[in-house]
């Protein structure tokens, strides 16, 4: 009992420091997990595979993809809303599967183009975010292992990044953050690649004035 | 499509590369990457503006951790998956050799209708006839299809 007790006080203690083997423990679970008899596959064989309705191809593209396309939304919207989002964008994959056709843009920017026009239309549906939507977007990218000081640093440059005008920040999100080509970017936004140079250029200018409005103001 | 590679470019243009891209390279336009590397190696300015792109890109990267995959979520995704759409294709035939059939079927009916409709009797055909009939009447004074006679064909005859 005794040791029971001391064992939940140093829980309470050192919470931040259980959270963070809690995520390596989970990392570690997710790294042995049996590989999928697809994990070889191109994008575009698994696809041809969906077209014939195969689940298992299906869900070998899923788990590729998943994470960035959760990422992305979760830039725009809250949890709960992106995870819907994905879910949508996957769905949508399996039901025109058959329409998909590989001509040379890839299927991850397919993918991204859906994940981001999807989240434009519930923002347009939401236009004024609730108090604990902006704190949970603003907070994206803490972690429990992080000190105060670099939270500080961590919350400012959320705060900068959503200061800016959404197609600035969506075009820094996908060439810093996803390592998007320009062509890839461009066409995810739906603009042409010079519009996206001036964009992004715009973008890091303004978030460079954020950041330091930011300092200055704390 | 074949990549032009620019082997000349301007400070401005480098200037412009950092600015938008930031400093890591490999997101520059490929056309472009090779001559702007040089150019950023002669250039101390250029330099010193690459080291500024740098520290914000750092500080976008320490910021940014990509969601784990979340298992819950692909099963969730995987067992609601709806039925996919059965293709409208005709089971067995391949489409073009049907819709080249089709084509083929419409063309022929079009030739038919547009053959019946453009049997217009010459205007010269027309006015011999209009002659004919006159030269009957002078003859025999009466309508030849009144009286439901034969028409004879040799007029000379006739007269």
């Amino acid at each position: 009992m005794k040791l029971t007790h001391s064992v939940t006080r140093s829980m309470v203690k050192h919470a931040a420091e259980n959270k963070r083997l809690a995520k390596m423990l989970a990392a570690e679970k997710t790294a042995v997990l049996p590989l999928s008899p697809w994990s070889g596959e191109t994008d575009h064989g698994l696809m041809l595979r969906i077209v014939e309705g195969n689940k298992p191809a299906f869900t070998e593209l899923a788990r590729r993809h998943m994470p960035a396309m959760l990422s992305f939304a979760r830039r725009y919207v809250m949890r709960s809303e992106a995870e819907d989002i994905v879910q949508e964008a996957l769905t949508r994959l399996w039901l025109k599967a058959s329409q998909w056709q590989d001509r040379g843009s890839s299927l991850r920017s397919w993918l991204m183009r859906i994940v981001y026009n999807l989240s434009m239309d519930n923002l347009r549906r939401q236009p004024a975010q609730s108090e604990q939507a902006v704190e949970e977007l603003t907070s994206i990218g803490h972690g429990p292992e992080q000190n105060y000081e670099q939270g500080i640093k961590q919350q400012q440059l959320n705060n900068a990044m959503q200061d800016l005008p959404e197609r600035q920040r969506s075009a820094i999100l996908l060439t810093v953050y996803h390592a998007m080509s320009n062509r890839e970017a461009a066409e995810i936004l739906d603009v042409s690649v010079d519009a996206l140079e001036s964009l992004l250029s715009r973008g890091r200018r303004g978030l460079k004035q954020n950041i330091s409005q930011q300092r200055g103001e704390s | 499509m074949p990549t032009t590679i620019h082997t000349d470019i301007s400070i401005e243009r480098v200037v412009e590369l950092i600015e938008s891209y930031g400093s890591n390279t490999q997101c520059w336009p490929e056309q472009e990457r090779a001559a702007a590397i040089a150019c950023l190696k002669s250039s101390a300015s250029l330099q010193q503006r690459m080291d500024e792109a740098k520290q914000l890109d750092a500080m976008l990267l320490e910021s940014h951790a990509h969601e784990p995959l979340d298992e819950v979520l692909l099963t969730r995704i995987v067992n609601n998956l709806p039925a996919q759409p059965v293709a409208k294709q005709t089971k067995g035939l391949p489409r073009w050799p049907v819709a080249m059939a089709a084509a083929l079927t419409a063309v022929a009916i079009t030739l038919v209708v547009v053959s019946g409709l453009d049997q217009t009797i010459p205007t010269e055909q027309l006015a011999l006839q209009e002659i004919d009939y006159w030269l009957w009447q002078e003859v025999t004074d009466q309508v030849a299809f009144d009286t439901g006679e034969e028409t004879p064909t040799d007029f000379m005859s006739l007269l």
